[in-house]
C-alpha cells in the first residue's frame, strides 16, 4: 500500500507542541508522510507568543508547488493563516488544486495570543470554507465564528456560512462531545476528558489526524472518531512538566519509549 | 524540522544528539545513531518524488 500523504499549511511554534510541529507528528502517527507549507514563524514557548513573522507570499506558493508539483499530496489542512493575504493566497492555490481539506480555524493561542487578525476573519470564512471537506473549530472559535448556542446550533450555523461539513470540538466545553454536521446528519462523538495542564497543540493534533485519516480513505464520520480519539489520548499523556504554562500535548507518547 | 530532509549525515548527527539528551555515552549515542540512520534508510520511501525520497525513521509502511 503506498504511503498517504499529508501537508500542514500552517504557522511552525518554536516550543514544538503546537503548529506544524504538531501537525507533522500527529500525521505520522497515524501513518502518513506528512509535508509542510510554513505561512508564519512565532517565537512561542508554552506561556506566550513572543513574536510572530510572516512567510512572504511568493513563499509560501513556492512551498505548495514544490510539495505538490513532485510528491503529491492526498489532504491537506489549515491551522494559523495569520492574516487575509496568506489566505488569499492559499485559497487560490487550493482552489485549483482540490483534495480532501481540513480547516482549522486557529484564531488564538491556547497562552491567549491572537493567532488570526481580526480584518482575516472575512477571508477565512469566504475563500477557505467553501473549498474544505470540513471545518473543526473549537467551541470558542466556533461561538466567535457563529455566536451563542450549543455545538450542533453552532455547527448548523458554520454550514450555513459555507463549510460543507463542520466538527465542533468539545475540548473546551462540557458536554465531553465533539459534534460532526456534514449538512444532513448530526454525530455526536464522546470524548473522554482528561483534568490535565497539558493540552498546547490538542487541537492541531485533532484537525492533522483527521486530515491523515481522510487521507488513507476514512470517511468523515469515521475520521472525526479517530481525530478525536487521538487528541485525547495525546491530551491524557500531555507532557504536564514541559515549560511554565500550558504543557504540550504528547500524540507520541514519548514517556512509554524511555 | 523534518528528519527526511537531514540526509545520512545530518540524520546521523541528529540522532546523536538525541541519544547526548537521553544521558547516553557518545560512544553508545553514536551507536545507536548509526543503527537508527540505516534502519530510516532501510525503510525510506523511495516511492515519494522523482528524486531521492526520504528516509523513513517512523517505519510508517509497517503502521499501515
Amino acid at each position: 500500500m503506498p504511503i498517504p500523504r499529508c501537508l500542514t499549511i500552517a504557522g511552525s511554534d518554536s516550543g514544538g507542541g503546537a503548529g506544524i510541529q504538531a501537525d507533522l507528528k500527529a500525521f505520522a502517527r497515524a501513518g502518513c508522510f506528512g509535508m509542510s507549507a510554513i505561512v508564519a514563524l512565532t517565537a512561542q514557548n508554552t506561556v506566550e507568543v513572543t513574536a510572530v513573522h510572516e512567510v512572504p507570499l511568493e513563499f509560501v506558493r513556492a512551498q505548495l508547488e514544490a510539495v505538490f508539483s513532485d510528491i503529491g499530496v492526498d489532504a491537506a489542512k489549515t491551522g494559523m493563516l495569520f492574516s487575509a493575504r496568506v489566505i488569499e493566497e492559499v485559497a487560490d492555490f487550493l482552489g485549483a488544486h482540490p483534495l480532501p481539506l481540513v480547516v482549522d480555524p486557529v484564531m488564538v493561542a491556547s497562552s491567549g495570543a491572537r493567532l488570526l487578525r481580526e480584518d482575516a476573519v472575512g477571508a477565512l470564512v469566504g475563500r477557505l470554507f467553501p473549498l474544505a471537506t470540513v471545518v473543526t473549530p473549537n467551541l470558542p472559535e466556533a461561538e466567535a465564528l457563529a455566536g451563542g448556542g450549543d455545538p450542533e446550533e453552532l455547527a448548523r450555523r458554520i454550514h450555513e456560512l459555507g463549510a460543507p461539513a463542520v466538527v465542533v470540538t468539545g475540548g473546551h466545553g462540557e458536554e465531553g462531545a465533539d459534534v460532526l454536521f456534514d449538512g444532513s446528519e448530526v454525530v455526536r462523538i464522546p470524548v473522554e476528558r482528561h483534568v490535565t495542564h497539558a493540552t498546547h497543540g490538542a487541537g492541531c493534533t485533532h484537525s492533522a489526524t483527521l486530515a491523515a485519516l481522510l487521507a488513507r480513505g476514512l470517511s468523515l464520520a469515521e475520521a472525526a472518531r479517530g481525530a478525536a480519539a487521538a487528541a485525547s489520548d495525546a491530551v491524557l499523556h500531555g507532557l504536564a512538566g514541559l515549560g511554565a504554562g500550558e504543557g504540550p500535548v504528547d500524540v507520541l507518547n514519548l514517556r512509554e519509549a524511555l | 524540522m523534518k528528519l527526511s530532509d537531514l540526509g545520512e549525515r545530518g540524520l546521523i548527527a541528529e540522532l546523536e544528539r538525541r541519544g547526548l539528551a537521553r544521558g547516553l555515552s557518545l560512544a553508545e549515542a553514536a551507536r545507536g545513531a548509526a543503527a537508527a540512520a540505516s534502519d530510516a534508510v532501510l525503510h525510506g520511501l523511495a516511492e515519494l518524488g522523482a528524486g531521492e525520497g526520504p528516509v523513513d525513521v517512523l517505519g510508517l509502511h509497517e503502521a499501515l
